[in-house]
């Protein structure tokens, strides 16, 4: 009782406004992806509420430049003659807003699919505190382990940086997530360098940035459900094809080609 | 954190406003509620808000709301002493918690700078593929074919060839050593899976450095990885097997290996004896597109696509040897190979000739063979760069193949005893280099010698008459000679981002002398020919993206061949249009004109078998024929279905005529040019389903074909090829699975008013249990139904691989049934014939590995 009279005393006198601190800073990443065994350059922008993490935007050591294309659907980075590339003209996103407690982000099942919008709640980490720690560049980092859909990570964060943000979903630690690892080696995230403040970039407003012409959000749930459907549909496709050229197969998995792992229903 | 102890001293106009909000303490939980605020007094979300011990220890961490609010509920056991509130975009406070008192936490902006620049090295390739095989319940001591076989996506073949998907690889590498080149079946039938830590699929494999920057190429390889703890030991295995049956033959096999593998030098010896009837000289060796040495006077064998050890027995032996050596630039690779089969077969055989009503012959062969192949392959090539890429292969080939046939044809027996010797050796060289403005430049010089010899003996009355010969035996002296030299250089170009254009030039020279005699001499047996044929070949390609959805690539030849002073220019052309609309549709069209092979230019009739004659002519004439293909794939949206239709129309203006004609048994086969046109039709449809656990595959391919029986007559002999498929495999996640197989096969020859038919029926079985983990259980069930007679082979095995032992055991029981023969048919245009040849009765074979 006590505890819900302050609560409404303090948010009588909070009055709903805060303090925004307009600064950015962004760290640059090495994001390894060893679904699709490449490299992207990625970066992490943040201010003191929001953060945007973007990755598959250019990949690391493909020759040439690339050539837009009017849909952003399709993949646009042509390296070659004959060759796709893997990255995306608006990369693949992750932006997260503390102060709707929301996560908004884009995601693609395989290469050449298309991209979906997404929003779910900022999902809580469990967080497990080790003792082990090591410098990365100049920061001292402490080791942190967590089990999050079907995965168990490793991350470094730095206390020098007292942000909640890191890269993709990884979130919540005491400082900023500098670098981070799937223990069975799917995905991997280390740190290339750090500038704070810059002048010329700012994190998105609101979540609307993300989105494309014609697009809206789509409900967790559903993606979830389009992520079931799609394993389906592609153990069908291998199982078509190993019948036609005389191939054993194996049920296409979703530990193998998912980095969120929801099981089955 | 220094920064921020330096910032807490020069924060002097920090207000300090500190109360205890509230403390609540049940039982030994602590709650701490507070508020941050910044200068303005506005609350401040996202400030990281941590509780610590004295020793400044976090007990808990938090975030401020959006009211810039905090509460902990703290068990009071863990002494909680200092509060600190930090950001990065505000000074860092830390206060002593008074229980007494509020808290609230007002916070100044911070001037911070942060730049900070880690290099990093880690180099990912992107064509790298880890196949993880330790899931898929790998043996200790099985080959590493054995453990491909397992492994999604691979397929092995009867001759141990491997394909990923639908593609064959190239090599097996060890830890990125090439071994054995293209002869990799040496490494995936020997090596052993243990010594692997994994296997490795390198998609876009292209050994030429200069190429591997600018070209997507489509070949694959396989990288085996090796333990740590096999990289620098000796290892190997030794099997041995017995086995006996209805038959008073006994059978043995004995099979080592032996191996070294280290960073700068690696080797492997691979030995192997049996007498199971697998052969111990693969068919493949070398370069499949050089000009061989082919003997003129052959064996009458079959090869039937019955497993070796239901067939004939052959006795084999080999030894290979692969060394790989590296130095600082320099790559060595060596095979050597020696290898002797000795084979027996026994065939009879019924033959008709569908024009000749009267002419029809029955014979019985029984053949003795014996074959023995040293072959080497020096291979040295630089490391490369992207600039530059060499390599050089050398090779050379002693071959000595000796056999003797006793034939009882039409009742008359004949035989005859034939040694044929090779020596031979290729050279082959190959430079690339890339310009700056990136033009490719591609360059190869091959030079080839061989030399033939074959000496043949026949005791054939038939023949003596024929060749005038007062004795009954004949004989037939064949030397050949065969010089080659080539030149090929070709540039490839990027024009523009969707045009890509190539250009190359081939120069080929090839000197090939006959020298083949009867004995007793007969002027009208003898060839004394040497044939020289030069061409220069013009290819420019070009390939143009059209739009996300189309490609097309055509390539126009142009050869100005050369041969015996007489000389013409040839045109080829190529398009292919390749579009993604209604699925994948692939259309294409060619024109091709080439020249036969040097044999066929042959004026006299030679020995070719025990009994058959073969002539050619001198004829100065390309073959031409010209090709449509139609090919469409689609699969549903579900992805539960796949249907592929393809069409190939064949016509051809002018072709090479094999008339048959049997004059007192013996075969003469004249070989001509005729202008006439032969027509050829190809449907195939395949398609494919899911249902639960099953998959389904019904196939079809039908053949229809004109082909001219002769130069005068207007009617063409009609041929018709019908062959259904019906398949089904279970996905059973249980360890039992089948598939099952049912192919029927109609073939019907029209001419004018004769009519001649067969077909043929077969069913195949397929059951793979693993029983335990120690256990392996395996049917396979082929039945075939061939003119009212039925045929069943049924061969089961038996493994058992006890974990965590050096020993491992294997029970085979083949031709379980006890079938005592098989028969095939063949036809060609003139005539059809029906082959029964023995199998090996009902026997057991037990094997016992041990590895060390």
């Amino acid at each position: 009782m006590k505890n819900y009279f302050i609560l409404l005393f303090f948010t009588a006198i909070s009055c709903s406004i805060y303090s925004q601190n307009s600064k950015t800073g962004i760290i640059y990443y090495t994001h390894v992806d060893n679904h699709y065994g490449v490299a992207y350059n990625s970066y992490l922008l943040f201010n003191q509420n929001k953060s945007n993490f973007v990755t598959a935007k250019d990949s690391l050591g493909l020759f040439g430049g690339y050539k837009n294309t009017a849909d952003d659907e399709t993949l646009v980075e042509i390296s070659d003659f004959d060759d796709v590339s893997k990255t995306r003209r608006r990369g693949l996103q992750v932006f997260s807003n503390k102060l709707n407690d929301t996560i908004y982000f884009t995601n693609a099942f395989s290469l050449t699919s298309r991209v979906y919008y997404v929003k779910e709640k900022r999902p809580e980490l469990n967080w497990q505190f080790e003792k082990k720690t090591k410098k990365i560049g100049n920061f001292n980092c402490n080791k942190a382990t967590v089990e999050f859909r079907g995965r168990k990570y490793i991350a470094w964060y730095t206390q020098d940086i007292p942000l909640p943000y890191g890269p993709w979903k990884l979130q919540g630690l005491p400082g900023m997530i500098l670098e981070a690892e799937s223990v069975d080696g799917f995905f991997k995230i280390s740190f290339k360098k750090i500038k704070y403040p810059v002048q010329k970039i700012q994190v998105f407003k609101n979540e609307n940035a993300l989105l494309i012409k014609g697009k809206k959000f789509m409900s967790f749930k559903r993606y979830v459900a389009l992520q079931r459907r799609h394993i389906e549909l592609t153990d069908n496709g291998l199982k078509l094809h190993a019948k036609k050229f005389d191939v054993k197969i194996e049920p296409f998995s979703e530990r193998d080609n998912f980095l969120e792992i929801f099981g089955s229903n | 954190m220094n920064i921020y102890k330096k910032n807490m001293k020069k924060n002097r106009y920090l207000l300090i406003i500190f109360h205890l909000y509230s403390i609540f303490i049940f039982s030994q939980n602590i709650e701490i509620e507070g508020i941050v605020i910044d200068k303005d007094k506005k609350p401040i979300p996202n400030i990281l808000i941590s509780i610590l011990t004295q020793e400044k220890e976090i007990i808990k961490y938090k975030y401020s709301d959006n009211g810039g609010k905090f509460n902990f509920s703290i068990d009071g056991a863990k002494n909680p002493f200092f509060l600190k509130a930090s950001s990065l975009f505000y000074l860092e406070k830390q206060i002593t918690i008074n229980f007494q008192e509020k808290i609230i936490i007002s916070l100044s902006d911070k001037v911070e700078m942060l730049n900070e620049v880690v290099i990093n090295t880690s180099k990912i390739n992107n064509d790298t593929i880890n196949l993880g095989i330790s899931k898929y319940n790998i043996k200790k001591e099985e080959s590493i074919e054995k453990t491909l076989k397992k492994i999604p996506g691979i397929s092995v073949d009867k001759d141990g060839r491997i394909k990923y998907w639908n593609t064959e690889i190239e090599k097996i590498l060890i830890d990125g050593d090439d071994l054995a080149d293209k002869q990799y079946t040496f490494i995936s039938k020997n090596l052993r899976s243990e010594v692997l830590d994994d296997i490795q699929i390198l998609k876009n494999f292209e050994e030429n450095t200069v190429f591997k920057r600018s070209r997507k190429s489509d070949k694959i390889a396989l990288n085996l990885k090796i333990k740590e703890e096999f990289t620098n030991i000796w290892f190997g295995n030794i099997l041995i097997g017995y086995g006996n049956g209805s038959s008073n033959e006994t059978e043995h096999k004995v099979h080592s290996n032996v191996g070294l593998l280290r960073k700068k030098i690696k080797f492997l010896n691979s030995q192997k004896l049996s007498s199971l009837g697998d052969k111990s000289i693969p068919d493949f060796f070398g370069d499949q597109n050089r000009t061989n040495n082919k003997p003129v006077y052959n064996l009458k064998k079959n090869d039937i696509s019955l497993p070796d050890e239901v067939t004939n027995f052959n006795n084999g032996f080999n030894n290979t040897f692969l060394i790989n050596k590296k130095t600082k630039n320099l790559v060595f690779r060596a095979t050597n190979f020696i290898g002797v089969d000795n084979q027996k077969q026994e065939l009879f055989s019924s033959t008709d000739f569908f024009f000749q009503e009267e002419d029809s012959f029955t014979e019985r062969n029984s053949n003795n063979e014996r074959n023995t192949l040293f072959l080497g392959e020096l291979e040295l090539k630089n490391q490369g760069s992207e600039r530059n890429f060499f390599i050089n292969k050398l090779e050379y080939k002693i071959g000595n193949n000796r056999f003797s046939s006793s034939s009882i044809f039409n009742n008359n027996q004949v035989s005859d005893a034939n040694r044929t010797r090779e020596f031979a050796f290729y050279d082959n060289l190959q430079f690339t280099h890339r310009f700056k403005n990136g033009l490719i430049l591609n360059n190869e010089i091959n030079f080839g010698i061989s030399n033939l010899t074959q000496n043949t003996s026949i005791n054939s009355s038939d023949l003596s008459l024929v060749a005038q010969n007062p004795n009954s035996n004949t004989k037939q002296n064949v030397k050949k000679h065969l010089k080659s030299f080539g030149i090929k250089s070709d540039f490839t170009y990027l024009i523009s981002r969707n045009l890509k254009s190539n250009l190359l030039f081939n120069f080929n020279n090839i000197e090939e002398d006959f020298d083949i005699a009867l004995i007793p001499n007969n002027t009208s047996f003898q060839n004394d020919f040497n044939v020289k044929r030069n061409e220069f070949i013009i290819k420019p390609t070009l390939i143009f993206r059209l739009s996300k959805k189309a490609s097309l690539k055509g390539n126009i030849s142009s050869n100005f061949f050369r041969i015996n002073n007489q000389s013409q220019v040839l045109f080829n052309h190529n398009t292919i249009l390749s579009l993604n609309y209604f699925g994948s549709l692939d259309i294409s069209f060619s024109q091709i004109q080439r020249f036969p092979e040097n044999q066929t230019f042959l004026q006299n009739f030679f020995l070719i078998n025990i009994n058959s004659f073969r002539k050619g002519g001198l004829f100065f004439e390309p073959l031409n024929y010209s090709q449509f293909k139609f090919k469409l794939n689609n699969s549903n949206e579900s992805r539960t279905y796949n249907n592929e239709f393809s069409f190939e129309y064949k016509n051809s203006k002018s072709s090479i005529l094999n008339e048959f004609s049997l004059v007192n048994n013996i075969n003469f086969n004249n070989t001509s040019f005729i202008k006439r046109q032969g027509d050829e039709y190809i449907f195939k449809e395949q398609l494919i389903f899911l249902v639960n656990s099953f998959g389904f595959k019904l196939e079809t391919t039908q053949s229809l074909l004109f082909v001219p029986l002769n130069n005068q007559n207007t009617e063409r002999t009609r041929l018709y090829d019908g062959i259904y498929s019906f398949e089904i495999s279970s996905y059973f996640s249980s360890s039992l699975n089948f598939n099952m197989q049912f192919e029927y096969n109609s073939n019907i020859q029209t001419f004018e008013n004769n009519k001649s038919t067969f077909d043929s029926k077969n069913l195949k079985l397929a059951v793979d249990w693993n029983i335990s983990e120690v256990f392996n259980f395996n049917l396979n069930t082929e039945i075939y139904e061939l003119e009212r007679d039925v045929y069943n082979l049924v061969n089961v095995s038996l493994k058992y691989t006890p974990q965590d032992s050096k020993l491992s055991y294997g029970l085979k029981i083949n031709n379980l049934l006890n079938e005592d023969e098989f028969a095939f048919q063949q036809r060609n245009s003139f005539f059809s014939s029906v082959t029964r040849i023995p199998l090996v009765p009902f026997y057991t074979f037990a094997t016992i590995k041990y590895i060390f």
